[in-house]
């Protein structure tokens, strides 16, 4: 049966090529092209801190949110960033616990996504608050105040410790699972980098002893992670599903934001990959056609179940009976706003029906474009739920309008700013690819007995 | 082994160092970050031992309004002046008094007990409920120079208001309260003393 | 960021954010090491494996403990007491001063609140006959007008050119002043123009100086009402200005009257109104024709939209009907004026309904009332609609019932005769001398009226006002008046009615009673308040004792209730004057904040927003819908209007229930020198007014528009203007509610899943009665004085972010062309599942065991989760740091209510520090809190008593019988909020409701 299933590298790799073509690209000064978009990025990352800065100094006042839209760019891109990052858990973990060969070449970098993309959206809850100086009082510690905790039936606590531990626990997830890696970097390079890297890989010695440890550790944090794929966003979802707003105070939501996460995550990485396999060609061996296929499968499969959860919104809302549920949908569709819910229909359901064809789920200028598409539509998924359904509720006297300004279109492209510097810095320091990984199935689908059983 | 072992028991050490700490903060048994004990020098070297103590004034026949007001207020000069009018004895200190309130520019006292302004305390009702001013000033009938007694922290007075809610007499109140149609017929009201109106609006 | 915590509103949160700050330091380097640490950092030599446990522990420990102890002490704060304090001020409670508000013709008595010496809020004085506690939004916004940052600090000389047009003046002194006053006086022809001056002995000492200087006194109201007077001369005998009481009428007819919004005695009227609203009792009937929208004609029956050319047809057609009714002969000199209005009259849309509108007056005789007199009504024939109107009352007998003549209005004084005089006056150059006092009539006169050309023949002007506004700069010297509330003066309104108004605070800048620098030019030994009190005394009643209690009541006398036969009355010919029909006429109108434009520079009025349109910070020029969409003009789209030679540029208003030929402007507005505030905020309507004769014209003037391209957002602080068939105000009509006082309700089953609260003391709740509430909106202003609520600009309200706690709704039902209007006055509704507590993370607001909603400020830190959650939308955000005011503005605010800095939310509080006060003061004194002994605010400006607060757990309080009643529901009951206000159901006196079909019609919006 092997012979039926195709490698998962390319290309005869020996052991030692993979560690060089891995390791080589830590070790090589940076090319132009990283060198140009770390510039590019770094300097919108810049410009995000300024912002941001300018933002707190002044006040929330600055942004388009007002009343009655009291939330504005800030949620909607904290809920996409915290999105983007279950791919990255889903494929590290998840599909680890299921065996699935073909995610090692890029559990890594996903993974790294996913720690990068919570980070970025950790910075979101706190500036959006108007005095974020005292954001930390979201957290339950002992003071003088009596003591005076904090409301545990706020989902924005619940979010609050969602987040912390999904971050805490990916970022272990993501370190454990490079030590080894780091280790063989350490023993490659010399001096301050040797030092460096030896801090970082604890004292790796790759005996027996530690690689049981590892294995173990490893399999333990990836079931620790699964269910986090499922709970964050649940909870995350929970900020709206709670509120009493009509379309946002929806059963649907857990399910239907867990799915859109994982949608947005898969497109997010086919995006990097894209990227990664242009900015360094050798690893068109490791991220192979075949891998980006199976991701397009999986963003294909959620976006119709997203497409479908949209549908049934509105079907809840008509058999709901309540005059406002029926009003906030048709309001979504022909409001004010219907642009933004048509762009998001547009990108997240009809767009990627392409990849129904093979050629387009193997040809990487149409994915990368899909998966563009897939993102500003899940962006604006989050928009069309948090903005439309506050600018008209109940009372039509306060039926109000929301204009994004200056401010909201810098923290939202600065984001990306920040984003883009973390990831590219991580490709130049840490290996973008799991070597301890991808050697064990290197011969698989090449009648080598290392994997394809179990496969 | 003995390494673990030293090791566990500085970290079960420090671990219940660690509480304790957070359990006398919490129980406002360690104050850290108040004024408590403040102590500033004031433009006259006013003596409550002296007046208070060693004559035996009662606070509130210079603090009177904190019978009827949410101000305990410093007294004004003329209230000084009830006695040093007569009082020639001589003093530096007293012809300051005096020519503070003949040129009626006063005198700048520093303050010692400062709540922040989005606090709203009020003595009368306190008073009234007959607590002593040295519950909350401290033993001010010995202070040659006023320093802040207790540290006035939020935990400090809901500890006191929680007492009141479980007194005997609260408790009393409730029962009446409730025998009589929701309190309509009673004077008596529950006093609501541990919302957060009762200080913050 | 530590700079802006700075900035709070409190000192304190300085320092206590500050240490948090150092704590928040303590843990980002925790959480730091945390990362750096691992777990198999211990088996690792290299110290560079991290820190070991056990020293990450010990430091954890110590970074804590860095957090806490560093700390700074509050900056030092300093108490300086009284050196002799005045007995009657105990530091921390407020001393009440009972005062009078005078405002054109709507005169209040009022009780002025201060605190350490400072006034900080007025309120209604209950003992004044008529308005009773109910205070004007106007009345309450003018405690700001004292505090106002561009009030003169004293005397100024203008260094004024021939045509005195040049603003460049030097400060004076008081001596130089008087002198060149006293100067003045010795040469003769020195005069006095001042608007209806209401205080008796003022008048007598003007009189008294004028005599001196061998001039004369005039007194001239820009919003003239002589020319109704006048016409009660001619038609009964006696030129008075009547009272109308309104709560006697069963049929009210108002053609072209604003008695609820802007006329004579609004406040009183309303009060009156309003008891004749609620459908137990006998609830009246009101009719109202009127060119523009008014509050009176929103709060109407039936409402018809007129053209100003109109009012004279219909007036007449109902003197015809009800002549023929009352078989009394319809005076035969109108006859041939009545014939050729015939087709005029046949081509009414509501011709037919006149006979029987006309049959509802005869019905009524002697209950009834017919009424006129807005700014729309003053037609260059408004001296004929007047008669027939003053007419029909007379044969209906209402005349000593309806329309009181024994007590009069006698603050309405000025004429335009007047005025006329003196300008020919100072045309003839007789005047050497012109004290301009109280009145600004270079901003309000149009330049056709001659008024700025005959002054600059003036030698000498002395202006009374308190700023270098327009009259300011044409005069000589400015010598700054008080500001009423600084100022003692006694005040009859109402023949028979005696009030005072008594200083609350020692005059804030170099000052001086305009009266008292006539007596001491006099040379006389008396000053101001000696006289005032010298002459007041002798009338209420002379002892020393009854002088006290004058002060203490703040009135003496009271006005006569008993019906009065009707004096005669006759049909003198009218004098009118018919112009072929124009495409449009001009309107003319004062709004309920604005009004005149004495008070304009008052922030808190700018940003009030009208009644009916809901804009604020603009005058813009109001069109029906049908002539928008005919001219091809949008909300905002500017506009060149033209009239009388005049041609502004204004933007459109798209007001429904306008006529179609109608177009109207609101005066007060484009003020050129009134301060910061109000400066070239709109445009100066008085322009396209004209004075013809010894009347002002206001309304029915040829006007057209010609469209410009430009924009002007206008700042409307509502979203949409219909309830989309949402049950939101529950209309029915008066013999629906009779059979089912639930009429028009649609009640849901609820069911909560939370446990009850459990409220043992007080369960705080308000009831608001949708059908006396007229929308005036008083309570809004009443709710900003007392809590502190800034002011954001047109800017930030054009973001709905204006902060005000109690708003009312205004929806349009029906169809766009004649709409019924329905206000509802919204609040934080204290749910007692309040969705807001739920979802806010660091339990900012929570539910008090009186069943109050608190907002705690400074634990706030602004996620606005609550906002997004409430299904009213009523809490607001400090999105900058709104509340920073400069002095003297900050002397206003209420030291009871915490100062809200940027970043946190904030709502109606049922003004507890009111609750608090009240419950501090039964406890102090051993006895029982009484129902309606403490009110919010609001319920206590309310002239018509819509808003009722009291303790829910007391079943014989008004408010549990209020929300006992069927009429009662909860908005947005389904919800199953539970909110502690409730609505009473508005009911109207009709058959059928315009609205009672919005369920299929969407708003015109």
């Amino acid at each position: 049966m092997e012979t039926y299933r195709k490698p998962l590298i390319v290309g005869n790799k020996t052991l030692k090529d993979v560690t060089d073509d891995i390791a080589s690209l830590v070790e090589t000064p940076p090319g132009l092209g990283w060198l140009t978009m770390i510039l590019g990025s770094s300097s919108v990352f810049l410009f995000y801190i300024i912002v941001i800065g300018i933002i707190v100094g002044t006040g929330m006042g600055l942004m388009g949110v007002s009343h009655p839209v009291g939330w504005g760019t800030d949620i909607v891109t904290f809920v996409f960033w915290v999105g983007i990052g279950h791919a990255g858990t889903l494929i590290s973990a998840v599909l680890y616990l299921f065996r699935q060969k073909w995610r090692t070449s890029i559990a890594r970098s996903a993974e790294a996504m996913t720690v990068f993309a919570v980070a970025t959206a950790g910075i979101f809850p706190i500036i959006h608050t108007g005095r974020p100086w005292l954001a930390f009082w979201l957290f339950p510690y002992p003071n003088q105040r009596g003591p005076l905790w904090v409301n545990f039936r706020s989902p924005l606590v619940w979010d609050v410790f969602a987040i912390s531990t999904y971050a805490t626990v990916s970022v272990t997830f993501w370190y454990v699972g490079m030590v080894p890696d780091l280790a063989t970097l350490r023993d490659r390079a010399k001096g301050l980098r040797r030092l460096i890297y030896g801090v970082f890989s604890l004292g790796w010695r790759g005996r027996a002893r530690d690689w049981g440890h590892y294995e173990m550790v490893y399999l333990l944090l990836a079931g620790l992670s699964t269910p986090l794929v499922l709970s964050v966003h649940s909870i995350v979802s929970f900020d709206f599903a709670v509120a009493q707003l009509p379309g946002w105070h929806t059963t649907i939501f857990p399910p239907y934001f867990v799915a859109g996460a994982i949608f947005s995550g898969f497109a997010m990485v086919v995006t990097l990959m894209t990227l990664v396999r242009i900015a360094v060609p050798e690893f068109k061996k490791y991220i192979t056609i075949d891998h980006m296929e199976l991701m397009n499968k999986v963003i294909m499969t959620t976006g119709m179940i997203v497409g479908y959860a949209y549908g049934s919104e509105f079907f809840i809302a008509w058999y709901s009976g309540s005059k406002y549920e029926v009003y906030a949908f048709v309001n979504r569709a022909i409001g004010p706003y219907w642009w933004a819910y048509w762009t998001m229909i547009t990108c997240n359901v009809v767009i990627p029906q392409i990849f129904w064809f093979r050629w387009a789920r193997r040809s990487i200028p149409t994915m990368f474009v899909v998966s563009i598409f897939v993102n500003i539509g899940m962006w604006f998924e989050r928009y069309v739920i948090t903005v439309t359904s506050l600018h008209r509720d109940f009372l039509p006297a306060n039926w109000g309008m929301f204009d994004m300004t200056f401010y909201d279109f810098g923290v939202l492209i600065g984001s990306f700013g920040m984003f883009f510097t973390l990831f590219l810095l991580y490709i130049r320091a840490i290996p973008a690819i799991a070597i301890a990984e991808i050697k064990p199935v290197l011969g698989f689908g090449k009648g080598d007995h290392n994997g394809g059983h179990h496969g | 082994m003995i390494k673990k072992l030293i090791g566990a028991v500085v970290v079960l050490a420090v671990l219940a160092g660690i509480y304790t700490f957070f359990h006398l903060l919490v129980n406002n048994k360690l104050s850290i970050g108040y004024n408590k004990g403040y102590q500033p020098t004031q433009p006259l070297p006013f003596s409550h031992k002296l007046h208070s103590g060693e004559l035996g004034l009662d606070c509130k026949y210079c603090h009177a309004s904190a019978e009827v007001s949410r101000h305990s207020a410093i007294p004004s000069l003329n209230v000084c002046m009830n006695c040093h009018i007569n009082l020639n004895k001589e003093s530096k200190y007293l012809t300051q008094l005096k020519e503070a309130y003949n040129s009626g520019d006063s005198i700048a006292w520093v303050k010692v007990h400062m709540l922040p302004d989005h606090v709203k305390f009020n003595h009368a009702p306190h008073i009234k409920a007959g607590k002593d001013c040295q519950t909350c000033h401290g033993p001010v009938e010995q202070m040659e120079k006023v320093y802040q007694h207790s540290d006035l922290s939020m935990g400090w007075c809901i500890s006191c208001h929680r007492e009141q809610m479980d007194s005997a007499a609260h408790s009393s109140i409730i029962e009446e309260v409730k025998n009589k149609d929701q309190g309509q017929d009673s004077k008596k009201h529950v006093p609501s003393i541990i919302n957060c109106s009762t200080c913050h609006y | 960021m530590q700079t802006d915590v700075n900035e709070n509103s409190s000192t304190p949160k300085y320092w206590l954010s500050l240490e948090q700050w150092r704590n928040d330091e303590g843990f980002k380097e925790l959480a730091q090491r945390e990362f750096l640490s691992s777990p198999l950092a211990e088996d690792n030599k290299t110290p560079a494996g991290g820190w070991a446990r056990r020293e990450f522990l010990q430091l954890m420990g110590a970074s804590l403990a860095l957090s806490t102890f560093g700390c700074v002490r509050r900056p030092v704060e300093k108490i300086v007491p009284y050196a002799k304090r005045p007995k009657e001020i105990i530091p921390g409670l407020p001393n009440y001063y009972a005062s009078t508000f005078v405002d054109g013709y709507d005169v209040v008595g009022t009780v002025v609140r201060t605190r350490e010496g400072r006034p900080i809020k007025i309120e209604g004085n209950e003992f004044y006959p008529g308005s009773g506690e109910g205070l004007s939004a106007r009345g309450q916004a003018q405690i700001l007008s004292l505090y106002d940052p561009d009030r003169l600090t004293g005397p100024v000389q203008n260094l004024v050119n021939a045509k005195r047009t040049n603003k460049d003046t030097v400060s004076t002194n008081w001596v130089k002043a008087e002198s060149a006053l006293k100067a003045a006086l010795g040469e003769g022809g020195v005069y006095v123009l001042s608007s209806s001056n209401p205080s008796p002995t003022s008048r007598s000492i003007i009189e008294k100086f004028v005599a001196q200087g061998k001039g004369k006194y005039f007194e001239f109201d820009i919003l003239d009402r002589s020319t109704f007077i006048n016409s009660q001369g001619r038609v009964t005998g006696t030129e008075i200005m009547p009272s109308f009481d309104l709560s006697a009428a069963d049929v009210i007819v108002g053609i072209d009257a604003d008695y609820l919004g802007t006329g004579v005695a609004s406040t009183a009227h309303q009060r009156a109104f309003a008891l004749r609203r609620d459908p137990g009792g006998s609830m009246n009937h009101v009719i109202q024709f009127e060119s523009m929208m008014t509050l009176t004609g929103t709060n109407a029956d039936e409402r018809y939209a007129i053209k100003p050319s109109e009012q004279l047809a219909i007036a007449l057609k109902l003197a015809e009907s009800i002549c023929i009714q009352m078989g009394v002969s319809f005076p035969f000199a109108w006859r041939e004026i009545y014939g050729s209005f015939n087709d005029t009259i046949k081509g009414f849309p509501f011709a037919k309904k006149l006979n029987s509108i006309a049959e509802k007056l005869v019905k009524a005789k002697g209950k009834s009332l017919v009424i006129t007199g807005a700014e729309a009504s003053m037609t260059q024939n408004q001296s004929a609609v007047y008669d027939v109107v003053n007419f029909i009352n007379g044969v209906l007998g209402n005349d000593g019932k309806t329309v009181k003549y024994s007590n009069s209005v006698s603050s309405v004084r000025g004429s335009v005769a007047s005025l006329n005089e003196l300008i020919s006056l100072m045309n003839q150059e007789l005047v050497k001398t012109l004290i301009i006092h109280n009145s600004n009539p270079l901003y309000t006169l149009p330049e056709a009226s001659g008024f700025r050309s005959a002054l600059a023949k003036v030698k000498t002007v002395f202006y009374t006002g308190d700023r270098v506004n327009e009259t300011g700069i044409g005069s000589n010297y400015i010598i700054p008046d008080h500001h009423p509330l600084e100022k003692w003066m006694d005040v009859e309104n109402i023949s028979g009615v005696l009030s005072l108004s008594q200083p609350t605070i020692q005059p804030l800048y170099d000052t001086k009673a305009f009266e008292d620098i006539l007596l001491q030019t006099l040379g006389s030994t008396q000053t101001w308040n000696q006289t005032v009190k010298a002459s007041t005394l002798a009338k209420v009643g002379g002892s020393e004792k009854s002088w006290v209690q004058f002060l203490q009541k703040g009135v003496y006398g009271t006005v006569e209730n008993s019906p009065k036969s009707g004096r005669s009355y006759n049909g003198s010919p009218l004098k009118i004057r018919l112009d072929e029909a124009a495409d449009f006429e001009l309107v003319l109108y004062t709004t309920v904040g604005i009004k005149d434009g004495t008070l304009a520079n008052v922030s808190w009025l700018q940003e009030f927003p009208d009644p009916i349109t809901k804009i604020c910070w603009d005058n813009y020029l109001c069109i029906s819908p049908k002539t928008a969409l005919d001219s091809g003009l949008n909300e905002g789209d500017v506009v060149a209007l033209t009239s009388n030679g005049i041609t502004l540029d204004v933007p459109v208003h798209i007001q429904p229930g306008l006529n179609d030929r109608v177009l109207a402007l609101a005066l007060g507005y484009g003020q050129k020198a009134a301060g910061k505030v109000a400066n070239d905020i709109g445009v100066n309507a008085y322009q396209f007014a004209a004075i013809e004769k010894d009347q002002i014209i206001y309304s029915g003037m040829n006007a057209k528009f010609k469209k410009t391209g430009q924009q002007i957002a206008l700042a409307n602080v509502q979203g949409h203007h219909s309830m989309e068939g949402r049950q939101i105000v529950v209309e029915a009509t008066l013999k629906d509610i009779l059979e089912d006082p639930q009429a028009g309700q649609h009640k849901h089953k609820v069911f909560s899943l939370w446990s009850e609260h459990k409220y043992l003391g007080h369960k705080w709740g308000m009831a608001v009665d949708l059908s006396k509430c007229n929308g005036c909106g008083a309570c809004m202003i009443a709710c900003q004085a007392e809590n502190n609520i800034p002011v954001v600009g047109k800017r930030h309200v054009l973001n709905g972010r204006e902060m005000s706690w109690i708003r009312i709704d205004r929806y349009y039902t029906g169809t766009p062309e004649n709409p019924d209007v329905v206000y509802q006055p919204l609040m934080c509704m204290h749910c007692d599942n309040a969705p807001c507590e739920t979802v806010c993370p660091v339990l900012a607001t929570v539910h008090s065991d009186e069943g109050t909603n608190d907002m705690v400020y400074n634990r706030c830190v602004g996620t606005r989760y609550c906002a997004n959650n409430c299904p009213y939308k009523v809490r607001r955000f400090n999105w900058f740091n709104y509340s920073k005011v400069s002095n003297p503005l900050k002397m206003v605010l209420n030291p009871e209510v915490t100062v809200r800095s940027r970043g946190v939310m904030e709502k109606c509080t049922f003004c507890v520090q009111r609750v608090k006060a009240k419950k501090t003061e039964v406890k102090l004194a051993d006895r029982k809190l009484q129902d309606q002994e403490i009110k919010t605010a609001c319920q206590q400006t309310c002239a018509a008593e819509a808003l009722v607060f009291g303790d829910l757990n007391d079943p014989s309080s008004e408010v549990s019988k209020m929300q006992r009643s069927l009429r009662s529901y909860s908005l947005l009951e389904e919800l199953a909020v539970m909110p502690a206000v409730k609505y009473m159901s508005k009911v109207r006196n009709v058959s059928q409701l315009k609205g009672a079909d919005n369920h299929k019609k969407g708003g015109h919006h």
